[in-house]
């Protein structure tokens, strides 16, 4: 007697959990810009090549209105050369590369790294003179290279991927108190 | 007891699409891009015009593989497929830098030469497009010349 009802319930959880999940997928498109920010001091005479290091995404990205990649998200870059400055004047020699940032389960590659093309905050603008800009990131600087934390960057996607419009958590309205 | 089984039946049927949409989700890069955007890169080797070490040229190599000669004043531009590269070259030392090119992206790399005991230590590090526009108008472009056949391995 109990059998249909509980076999009802049994189908209809798991489409509510279900609907709930299914959120529109959003096509992110390869090359899009994202800002990144390095949660970890890199500097030519300690890393060596193949070191990782922590990088968050700096600013949200967004395709139209859908936020799909949002600020703090974690991810990884890697030490691609290091070379130690030496004797005769021979200069530092650093190339990083973005590899990855994650949304969810999601690994979003990135290509493309540019370190201190942003330049907003004070860290950055501080290396702004030793810095050279290319479509690698790269310090070339007679001397220890040192790339300090919160040194902003740009990458991009490398590929086309669908990702989950997020929905931002709306506050809880705060109380009103009524007098 | 087959109404129990036609109620799991059902059950059954309305969670199925909602496991396969899960596996959508989960699954991410859509196919390849890289394809779209070419399978090489570019690196352009350059030497700036200077009368230290003006007598001595040195070659750019990849796994034995001559790729640029570069004397004083000169530069070269190749093509070379995506992902990780090591170039190499030596004189009195070795020197290696070590690039990743990613698809359709340009690369420069700038050779020098420090002092040496005898015919001075080479060294290539990694510049940018405007350093090379700087001076490209005094360098010669020797993309291809000076360069010997890759030896066969026996």
């Amino acid at each position: 007697m109990l059998a249909r009802p509980i076999a009802l319930l049994i189908a209809i959880l798991p489409a509510f959990a279900c609907a709930q999940e299914a959120t529109a997928l959003v096509t992110v498109p390869a090359l899009t810009p994202v800002t990144v920010r390095l949660e970890e001091l890199i500097s030519s005479n300690k890393n060596r090549p193949g070191d990782r290091f922590r990088i968050t995404v700096a600013e949200d990205v967004r395709v139209g209105d859908a936020l799909v990649i949002p600020a703090g998200s974690p991810g990884e870059g890697e030490v691609i050369h290091a070379a130690k400055s030496g004797a005769g004047g021979k200069a530092g020699e650093l190339i990083l590369a973005a590899r990855y940032v994650r949304v969810g389960d999601i690994e979003v590659r990135l290509r493309s790294f540019a370190l201190g093309v942003v330049g907003k905050d004070q860290a950055a603008k501080s290396l702004a003179a030793s810095m050279i800009i290319g479509p690698f990131a790269m310090f070339v600087k007679g001397g220890v290279i040192t790339v300090p934390p919160a040194t902003l960057g740009k990458a991009k996607t490398a590929l086309e991927f669908n990702l989950p419009a997020i929905v931002p958590s709306t506050p809880a309205p705060a109380e009103q108190s009524v007098e | 007891m087959y109404r129990k089984l036609i109620n799991a039946g059902i059950a059954a049927l309305v969670l199925t699409p909602c496991v396969t949409l899960s596996n959508d989700n989960a699954t991410s890069p859509a196919p390849a891009a890289d394809a779209a955007t070419g399978a090489t890169g570019t690196v352009v080797f350059f030497r700036e015009k200077k009368m230290m070490g003006a007598a001595i040229s040195y070659k750019v190599r990849e796994n034995g593989v001559e790729l640029c000669k570069l004397g004083s004043g000169s530069f070269c531009t190749v093509q070379v497929p995506v992902g990780k590269h090591a170039y190499v070259t030596k004189t009195e030392a070795t020197d290696v830098l070590n690039m990743e090119v990613d698809p359709g992206e340009t690369y420069y790399v700038q050779a020098s030469i420090s002092m040496g005991v005898v015919a001075g230590h080479s060294n290539l590090a990694p510049s940018t497009r405007e350093v090379f526009d700087g001076m490209k108008a005094k360098l010669k472009d020797n993309t291809g010349k000076d360069l010997d056949p890759p030896k066969d391995k026996k």
